[in-house]
């Protein structure tokens, strides 16, 4: 049997723009680090809902699940912007930060997520731009503590690095 | 994060923001100014949000050609889209093993298309199409008959680059991938479509029965 796939209608889309679209923008320009391209995995977000988002309707955190969707666009846009050679550098962000994640960290993992494997990816989102602790990403990706707490250690030396690096770390 | 102190973390700040409960972080930002401070930024920029136009692709989404939101520049990022768009082309095929272009019955013209994106409102411009700065394009082949075709990108100031080398066509209208956005250069491109002896260089690409082009210029030079 295949899972049948439910999609959002353009209102209910429409309702998810105007009370979560600031949050996803900020978001996707975040990861992304650049305003325009943020802008695009936006568009694409809204694009992925409409067609495969009905989930959204019984998901038990409306907006883990918009950031799941979103977060996947801006992923899909790493993967192929890192492998273009006339990349500019990416803009700096200047977003305002929550008090509990560390803007300078946040950074600097930023800086190297395209250089990530796809499950570490989201594990640095989760854990250096939703500030989630290592048991609340472990639950969300599905893996082990341990092993969380191993791949949060060696991206946070990664990041340290960078920082103490003049020069942007590219991976 | 796990070394957050006693702040909530950032998503459950921004998920009580967006109106989830959560009793525990609601009255953590009763007594925090921190917190506090990072809500009222949150429901500033939603309140900049609410209030600006609802985009074009929310609309009339049926309307709207997805957009792959790959960023390029037309002029300086030329060379890398010949690489991007041998990847990318949708429902072309590599022409290696199809027919040579001068065994191909040319039945009718080939159609070139550019579906021009200004913030999620789109327009189809066939000829000339204008942009500025943040304008993203696709294009659109219509093919009558297969055929093997190149697309070939021609600045007035720089090297012609080849996007798409002898793909075959089937007979039907195709979506490019790549996607060209401008930027603040003065952009002045031409795009040829047509059998690779005839557009690729060293050739100089003339319209004709087999050849078409679309011009892209920037609106203020």
């Amino acid at each position: 049997m295949r899972a049948r796939v439910s999609s959002l209608t353009p209102d209910e889309c429409k309702a998810i723009w105007h009370g979560h679209g600031h949050l996803l923008r900020r978001r996707c320009r975040m990861i992304l680090r650049d305003d325009a391209l943020g802008d695009d995995a936006l568009q694409e977000t809204f694009v992925k809902l409409l067609r495969y988002g009905g989930e959204y309707r019984n998901a038990a955190s409306p907006l883990r699940f918009l950031y799941r969707v979103a977060d996947r666009c801006c992923f899909e846009l790493l993967e192929r912007r890192s492998s273009r050679r006339e990349d500019a550098p990416p803009d700096d962000w200047h977003g305002f930060a929550a008090p509990g994640v560390d803007p300078a960290l946040r950074g600097a993992v930023l800086g190297f997520l395209h250089a990530l494997s796809p499950e570490e990816r989201q594990l640095a989102v989760l854990v250096f731009v939703d500030g989630l602790s290592q048991g609340e990403a472990a639950e969300e990706i599905g893996v082990s503590r341990v092993t969380v707490n191993k791949r949060v250690q060696a991206l946070r030396e990664r990041a340290e690095r960078a920082l103490r690096t003049p020069r942007r770390e590219d991976g | 994060m796990s070394d957050a102190g006693s702040h909530p973390s950032a998503f459950r700040l921004e998920a009580l923001h967006a109106g989830e409960a959560d009793a525990e972080a609601a009255a953590h930002v009763e007594r925090c100014a921190a917190c506090r401070a990072y809500l009222d930024g949150l429901d500033a920029e939603r309140a900049a949000h609410q209030a600006a136009p609802m985009p074009a692709f929310l609309e009339a989404p049926a309307n709207v050609v997805p957009f792959p939101a790959r960023r390029s520049r037309l002029v300086y990022i030329l060379p890398a889209l010949a690489a991007a768009a041998a990847l990318a082309l949708v429902l072309l095929r590599p022409g290696a093993d199809g027919p040579p272009p001068d065994e191909i019955r040319m039945k009718g013209a080939v159609g070139v298309v550019a579906i021009r994106d200004r913030d999620g409102a789109q327009v189809r411009e066939r000829g000339r199409v204008l942009v500025r700065p943040g304008d993203r394009l696709r294009f659109e082949v219509t093919v009558p008959a297969a055929k093997s075709l190149s697309v070939v990108a021609r600045p007035d100031d720089g090297p012609a680059e080849v996007l798409v080398s002898g793909a075959r066509l089937e007979a039907g209208v195709h979506l490019l991938e790549p996607t060209l956005r401008a930027d603040e250069e003065a952009t002045r491109v031409t795009i040829w479509v047509g059998p690779p002896a005839l557009v690729e260089p060293p050739a100089v690409p003339r319209d004709g029965p087999s050849v078409t082009s679309l011009r892209i210029e920037s609106e203020s030079p």
